[in-house]
Parts: structure tokens; sequence; C-alpha cells
């Protein structure tokens, strides 16, 4: 089948088959930010945002996304232009292996939009979904609320 | 994912392209697509996705609370928060955010998987659904669980729900907050100043799926309402008469072991806590 996805506000037509999920046809066309970890819908590796909503792109059958807007961690910022939840990943030192940063990143751009000032509880329970196999959570939940410290700021 | 033949995906814009549709050979309704997803797709020839269809809302009228079968569960949760719904407490208690936002209320009663955090809230209410399709009209929830021909070529509409206040708690046993539970209690009750007046108490994830557990009831309902509930909720528990398989890497041993002590409790919690019913604005979700 065929259809158009919308990736970071590039239109792109695009054919699939009716069982892809739509983790496989991002990292298909390139996007290779979106990462493959359990493809159960478990570690939130795969974050991406369907029409502003977080989803797990391994548990979204692509056809049902044509049509849409997908939103990858790179549709946040750019390396010369980050977002600020990006640079507050940077500077608390949130990163270690980085594999899953982008989902980490996009649950807290889908958290503060919600609520701009989490709780500590609020956070940790926003980012359940995540898993960081190097367990550097404690500076995870520093940079979101850096982040959420410089948005609220920034309004 | 398992190797299949190519899906035909169908998209109806009206209710009325539904029963053409799921006549079809081997074509289920697709809405949020992880059930479809872990019960494998071998056998699925086509999948009809209701998302053009109007099944996003929730209504509040005559006494009934509906809501569309198309709403995820954070949706549905969003969309009941206000007066504290026990359904909305059970769904946000459930898998993930980013799960929440694809699983959906129709998807799961049509699977029902044992962890369904929806079902046992909803057994507890004597929700009805609504259907579409080679079964249309409206039927109990428990004879739609109980009869899967009704499921065939069926799509479920809307879940309706006596808006009545209840007291209530609901438990889920997992080992951390995002496992599937391997047992949940629903605990309704409605009390007078004096009289513990009307009880309802469903377990999901025992042997057979899924239980109301009228023994219990039956020793709580009528009972004065107790200043210290422990001697009656001791001997209501007494009664219990359940058994668990081993599930979720706990032993049928421990789960047989644990479920009293946990329905205690619930039970404890739900005669603390407040009414509730759904009073606020009803309207779509987004």
């Amino acid at each position: 089948m065929t259809g158009t996805l919308s990736i970071n506000g590039t239109e792109l037509r695009i054919s699939l088959r009716g069982d892809e999920v739509l983790l496989d046809v991002l990292r298909d066309l390139g996007h290779t930010e979106v990462k493959e970890g359990c493809r159960e819908g478990a570690c939130g590796s795969c974050l991406v945002l369907l029409d502003g909503v977080l989803v797990n792109s391994c548990q979204v059958l692509a056809a049902s996304a044509l049509g849409r807007e997908i939103t990858t961690v790179k549709g946040l910022g750019t390396f010369h232009e980050p977002h600020p939840i990006q640079e507050a990943f940077v500077e608390t030192g949130a990163v270690q292996c980085g594999f899953c940063t982008p989902g980490m990143v996009l649950a807290t751009f889908a958290l503060l939009k919600k609520n701009p000032r989490p709780s500590e509880e609020q956070i940790r329970h926003a980012l359940d979904g995540n898993l960081c196999r190097c367990t550097g959570y404690v500076k995870i939940i520093e940079a979101v609320r850096l982040a959420a410290e410089r948005m609220a700021s920034d309004a | 994912m398992d190797a299949v033949a190519e899906i035909q995906w169908y998209f109806p814009n009206e209710l009325e392209e539904v029963p053409g549709i799921l006549a079809l050979d081997g074509v289920v309704p697709h809405s949020g697509g992880t059930g479809i997803l872990w019960g494998g797709m071998t056998r699925i020839r086509g999948l009809m996705d209701v998302s053009r269809l109007d099944l996003k809302f929730c209504r509040v009228r005559d006494g009934t609370i509906e809501l569309g079968a198309a709403l995820s569960y954070c949706q549905a949760a969003a969309a009941l928060v206000e007066s504290g719904h026990l359904l909305s407490r059970s769904l946000s208690s459930a898998a993930t955010e980013p799960l929440r936002n694809r699983i959906s209320l129709g998807g799961s009663i049509s699977m029902f998987p044992y962890w369904s955090d929806l079902l046992g809230p909803l057994l507890a209410l004597e929700a009805e659904l609504s259907l579409a399709g080679a079964n249309s009209g409206t039927r109990a929830l428990e004879e739609y669980l109980q009869n899967r021909d009704l499921r065939q070529n069926t799509l479920i509409t809307s879940i309706r729900l006596p808006d009545r206040p209840w007291q209530g708690a609901y438990y889920r046993h997992t080992r951390t907050r995002t496992d599937r539970p391997a047992f949940n209690f629903t605990v309704l009750l409605r009390c007078s100043p004096r009289r513990i007046e009307e009880v309802r108490i469903v377990v999901v994830g025992c042997s057979g799926r899924y239980r109301r557990l009228t023994e219990v009831e039956k020793v709580i309902e009528g009972s004065e309402v107790p200043a210290a509930p422990s001697e009656l909720l001791e001997e209501a528990v007494a009664q219990l008469d359940i058994d668990f398989p081993a599930r979720m890497g706990f032993s049928a041993e421990y789960l047989n072991a644990c479920a009293p002590i946990e329905l205690k409790r619930t039970l404890a919690s739900a005669l603390q806590s407040s009414p509730t019913s759904r009073e606020s604005t009803a309207g779509s979700a987004s």
C-alpha cells in the first residue's frame, strides 16, 4: 500500500506492507534516531510523537499513521539550535551511551507540554516507560527538572 | 513479527460501512493495534481502522456514562478524572503512558488479557456494550465475554456505565508499577450512614480469568458500617474461594497466599474512600 507520512514537517510519499510497524518504516527512511530496543513497548527507546501524542513506534502499525504528523527527537531541535530539553540533558550529564536519550527527551517533552512544573514523583511516573541500561536515572531526572525550570522562565 | 501475507487495510468513514467490511474473511477491527501485535498477525487478512469513525467521546446523560470504544486509556482516564471515578484510577495505573496512549477501550475488551486493568471496574459497574456488525445491538459486558460468538464480525462502538456514586478501591498485584498485574481486585460499596447497602467485588486474573466474589459480598452486604472494620473483613475474606495459576513470575502458592491479604486491604481502602460519580461536563476526547 502507499500513502504519505509527515515526518518532522517533511511530507513523504511511501509504500509499505500492511503489517509493518512504524519503527521499521522510520528507520528504513533513515530516521535512525528512533532506536530499536525491546519491540514490546517496554523500553521507550523507539518513542515518537504521533499527532503530538507520545507512542512506542514499535507498537504502531505504520498504515495507521498514514496522513498523520510524526515527530522524532530530531524534530525538536537541531545541532546548532537544540531544544532546551536537549541542552538540559547535555548540561547535567544525563547522556551516557545515548541509546535511551531520544526516548527520554521525547517523554520529557510530552510531560512538560502537559505539566510545565512537575514534581519529582510526576517526573518519575512520566519516565517509567523509558529504560536506561546505563542506569543514569538520577542525572536524567535532574535534566528534566532543569528543562522545566528553563522552559517555565522562557514562557 | 510472524511472516504474513499482505494485509489489506480498510478505513470506513461511516458506521454503515462496518458490517460489510467485517463480513470479509479474516478482517478484524484496528484501533490502537497493541493487542493485534501482541496476539500475532498470522490469521489476519485485513484490518479495519476505526480512526475515522466517531468513536472517541464521553457523554453523560440520563444517568448513564457512555464512552466511545476508540478512546485510548489516557483519553478515557482524562475524561473521568475530575470526579475521581474508579475507572480513571485503574486506567491511569495500567502499563506506561505511551502504551496508554494506544491501548483502546474497545480493543482491550475484545482481547481481554488476564492482566486487563479495564475489565474489573467495568464488570463491577455492570457495563453494557453497544455493538455494530453481525451482532449489532446492546449487550451486557459479561454476556459478551462469555459468548465468543458475539465477537465474530462485530465492532464494539461504545461502553455504557450507570452514573451512580460509589465508594471504591482498585488493587493491582505487580512487582513494579509498570508490570502487568498477576491479578487485580475491584471493590465498589454503597453505604447509608449506618449500613453497607450494596457491595460488588470482582477479581481478574484468577483461574477462569475473572469472577464476581459473591461469597465475600454476602458477608459484607447489609452489615453495619463498622468503626473498626477488621473483624468484619476478616470474616468476609475467610469465605474467599478463588484459585490463581502461576503468573508474571509469581508462583500459584504465592498468589493464593497474597490474595486474601490484599483483598482485605482493598476492602478497607474502599470503606475509607469517598463516593464518586461522573458529574463533570461531557465531551469529545482529543
